[in-house]
């Protein structure tokens, strides 16, 4: 197979299994803290503040390409988890909880993105994140090391390809590669079924291969 | 993959590349799929494609807000209210219950008193209290049958043995399940 394909190794798993252990103290820790900030604690909450931004803010990059955005949508998730802290049930993983309530307010975003007219500001941001076709040179003037140069290269080319799916399908890919969320976890927190999130990502995947970004990327790996 | 030779290519080749890439390809299932890739090009393409998509999503690097993120998250916590706990709806509705049906209980016993104090030979006041006294005797006939009973069972030795181990048993479950709610509610 792999000579067929030229591959230099065997991919593995997508979805890579979680480590259990791990998450099992994260997801005990996160309860204690819910419950000391319940119970009258704010600071308890710094804890997951820190725990979880760089995952909050990583799913909303990757659904909306811009990082000031990102970083609007991470505050506001937790401000809203902070509120409504008092709904979290302990059985459901919070990481979960939390990431349902970030996908949420990155989907409204991009509603409201589309619905907004277009200004010539907001075109050259988010959703037009793809680069240019033919000219996928970095606008930065500075010299960079090669791989560095690729790495970025890369990035805006996933971008690319994540902007053209719709929103829904966007969050499901941007879950999938996050945090190794098992597709139950996913199904839960974007309320669809598990066969669901499934096609899902199986259509998307097949629409990011066809996309013309995927021969760029193919040239560049 | 039962029926892969009824299905031959299209969305059920793409199928099996994914799940190649994914790594949960079977050694026949394998085999097919190396099959169908040298005999068409066009499918060894997109696979190529496809696993370049799929490295290109696993390699992200992970990204991270400004390193302030944090202070200001918790800034803008400190003016907001302190988050409660949520209602409980099975609760609530149970409570709800409890309390309409105590209220009602205690109206009618308030009512009935009143009638009984203020016109005691009223037809009325007459048959609340007869339907009163026939609920009680019926209940106290109950009672007292059961009772009867019980006295009765518990001078058996076997009962009486059954009866210690039962509570034993009960104590230590409620032991036990007591520790795993609150292993479960993350008290510490």
């Amino acid at each position: 197979m792999m000579a067929l394909l030229g591959c230099a190794e065997m991919p593995t798993r997508v979805l890579t299994e979680r480590a259990d252990d791990a998450g099992a103290d994260e997801q005990a820790q996160a309860v204690a803290a819910v419950q000391r900030v319940l119970g009258g604690d704010r600071e308890a909450f710094r804890w997951v503040v820190e725990t979880y931004q760089a995952r909050v803010y990583g799913l909303a990059l990757r659904m909306l390409g811009d990082p000031n955005e990102a970083e609007d949508v991470s505050q506001e998730t937790f401000l809203r988890a902070y509120l409504y802290l008092g709904s979290y049930r302990p059985h459901h993983r919070f990481k979960t909880w939390l990431f349902s309530i970030a996908a949420h307010l990155c989907i409204d975003r991009l509603r409201r993105r589309r619905r907004a007219p277009a200004s010539l500001d907001e075109a050259t941001v988010g959703e037009s994140a793809a680069p240019e076709e033919g000219n996928l040179a970095l606008a930065d003037p500075a010299p960079l090391p090669e791989e560095v140069v690729n790495v970025r290269q890369r990035e805006a080319l996933v971008r690319a390809m994540l902007a053209e799916l719709p929103p829904l399908d966007r969050m499901l890919v941007a879950m999938a590669y996050l945090d190794d969320l098992k597709l139950e976890e996913i199904a839960r927190a974007t309320h669809l079924s598990v066969s669901a999130v499934k096609s899902r990502l199986f259509r998307a995947r097949q629409r990011m291969s066809r996309s013309k970004w995927a021969i760029y990327l193919l040239e560049e790996s | 993959m039962s029926n892969a030779s009824q299905k031959p290519g299209g969305a059920w080749i793409e199928e099996l590349m994914q799940r190649w890439l994914e790594g949960t390809l079977s050694p026949a299932e394998s085999a097919l799929l190396e099959a169908s890739l040298a005999e068409h090009p066009e499918q060894r393409a997109l696979l190529q494609r496809m696993a370049a998509v799929e490295a290109a999503l696993r390699a992200q690097p992970k990204a991270a807000p400004s390193p302030q993120f944090s202070a200001r998250v918790m800034l803008a916590i400190r003016a907001l209210p302190c988050p409660r706990r949520a209602l409980n709806m099975r609760s609530a509705i149970g409570a709800l219950v409890a309390l309409s049906g105590s209220t009602v209980l205690v109206w009618a016993s308030v009512l009935l008193l009143l009638a009984v104090a203020l016109a005691p030979l009223h037809p009325v006041t007459q048959i609340l209290l007869s339907l009163v006294s026939t609920a009680l005797g019926v209940a106290i006939q109950l009672l007292s049958a059961l009772l009867t009973t019980a006295r009765a069972l518990l001078a058996q030795p076997a009962v009486q043995s059954i009866f210690l181990v039962g509570f034993g048993a009960t104590a230590l479950w409620l032991m036990v399940l007591r520790r795993q709610l609150s292993r479960l509610s993350g008290a510490t």
